[in-house]
């Protein structure tokens, strides 16, 4: 016998139909009573009140949980690390909806049910191995879901947006580690090109739901651009607050025909912004999303060149767009566009 | 209200019976509500309120148990035999190491919050975790996380 086949036998026992019990809360009501009388403490207006504030830790009835906190695979692991509830930097309240595991022993591939309230929903995962594991595929109803690859294993707890269709009510989250890594790598230019090493790890796996701030929160200040990055120096700097400003345009001149230009964003969800950059009208490669310089007085971001024509004043416009809910929680952006 | 079910779950895998683990919820909610103005984290403050009362009613009402049987030396026959093996050797474990055992590997609480909720040292959830494994036969030599 392994420790996992204890586990499984408490779990097994435990997720088994439990009697339903419509009276629980006004027996504990009841008891509450007795021992009041017991005490000879007075029972008044006030205890009613506390009572009223109880009420969430009675059920009505054992058999048939609440909809909205409960899912299929809901497993009663609480694994380290990603907690029931628990408060953003932003003061964001989050409640976990759903749990699972996946096992390098075991279980690779998973399902569960997560009801959909209408609140933002977000996946998180702790992992037993280092950034370069394997993150497991996330699907939404049987298709990958964009932006949840982030999902990395790292000591913080990673937060990736769960998009869901629009009025589903429930959604089946799959966590998936048997996808194939795509492409492959060559050790030397001429050796065969081979298929990515595979780095397994045990993943526990949680869905998230979140309710939004009730007034918009104010993102921290962004640290301002240096005056000089990768060899060129600042020209400009725009600043905005998204969603309030998704966009911006501006002039600039380069006599070495090389501009570089980088985006750095404040807020819980900063990283989720994403940039889209036009030189004259046309799309430039270096679209990206957030960088957020959170530590370190030296710039830590790799500034992206592009190349214009010498001399000549160009347009530079910016439209941002924005992976997942943002409800009331805005984010501070800032744009410095370096010329050489 | 999802969290009283599973507080009623912990309940029944201390108690191996839905209607004692019904009391015992039901007298730990009781109990929580007369401190329930200073709570700062409800399910938490229960859940230990829950073991507690669980481990006092063993040593009132419960001494009838005798938490003496190991596995038999015979294995079952098949996997369902032994995991129904496993779950009534669980039953007759006694009642601070049930509960070590519960917490740990069902609610999946780290060791110091074992030894907090319990009331006791780090090294005592340890010993009884390991008490436990060998009177259940589970190889503890894999279990990583059994010192966490």
């Amino acid at each position: 016998m392994t420790v996992q086949d204890l586990r499984d036998v408490l779990r097994e026992r435990a997720e088994s139909p439990s009697p339903a019990n419509p009276y629980r809360h006004d027996e504990v009501r009841s008891r509450i009573r007795r021992t009041s009388l017991r005490r000879r403490v007075t029972a008044g207006a006030g205890a009613v009140a506390v009572i009223a504030a109880g009420i969430y830790l009675i059920p009505g009835t054992a058999a048939a949980p609440d909809r909205d906190t409960t899912a299929t695979a809901t497993a009663a692991a609480q694994p380290a690390g990603l907690p029931e509830r628990f408060t953003s930097a932003d003061g964001t309240e989050y409640r976990r909806l759903a749990i699972t595991t996946l096992e390098v022993k075991g279980k690779k591939k998973t399902s569960i049910n997560v009801p959909v309230s209408g609140k933002p929903l977000e996946v998180s995962g702790r992992c037993d191995g280092g950034p370069r594991s394997d993150s497991p595929a996330v699907l939404v109803n049987g298709r990958p879901i964009g932006g949840a690859d982030s999902l990395r294993c790292s000591k913080e707890m990673p937060l990736v947006p769960l998009i869901v269709p629009r009025g589903a009510t429930e959604v089946t989250v799959t966590f998936d580690t048997t996808r194939l890594r795509p492409g492959c790598v060559r050790r030397t230019k001429d050796s065969p090109c081979l298929p990515v090493e595979a780095r397994p790890a045990n993943w526990s796996l949680a869905v998230y739901e979140w309710t939004p701030p009730a007034r918009p929160v104010e993102p921290p200040q962004i640290k301002p651009f240096p005056d000089r990055a990768a060899g060129m120096k600042r020209a400009y700097t725009v600043r905005g607050m998204w969603p309030q400003d998704p966009s911006f345009t501006l002039t600039a001149t380069s006599e070495s025909g090389k501009i570089g230009i980088d985006q750095l964003c404040a807020g819980d969800l900063a990283s989720r912004m994403w940039f889209q950059f036009r030189i004259d009208g046309k799309l430039s490669p270096s679209s990206s999303n957030c960088g957020v310089w959170r530590e370190g007085r030296s710039y830590p971001m790799a500034v992206a060149e592009i190349t214009v024509p010498k001399g000549k004043r160009v347009t530079i416009s910016g439209k941002m767009s924005f992976l997942g809910e943002y409800t009331n929680r805005p984010v501070r952006w800032s744009v410095g566009v370096f010329v050489k | 209200m999802a969290r009283s079910d599973r507080l009623l779950r912990t309940a029944y895998l201390l108690t191996h019976d839905w209607a004692t683990a019904e009391d015992l919820l039901q007298e730990s909610l009781a109990k929580a509500w007369f401190a329930w103005p200073g709570i700062d984290e409800p399910e938490a403050y229960v859940r230990r309120v829950l073991v507690t009362t669980y481990t006092s009613w063993w040593r009132r009402r419960w001494r009838r148990e005798l938490p003496s049987g190991d596995l038999p030396d015979e294995p079952a026959p098949g996997d369902a035999g032994r995991r129904e093996e496993l779950w009534e050797a669980v039953g007759r474990l006694p009642a601070k190491q049930r509960a070590v055992i519960v917490l740990r590997f069902y609610e999946d609480l780290p060791v110091a919050e074992v030894a907090r909720l319990l009331g006791c040292q780090e090294g005592t959830v340890k010993s009884q975790t390991a008490k436990a494994l060998a009177k259940l036969r589970v190889d503890e030599s894999i279990v990583k996380e059994l010192h966490r």
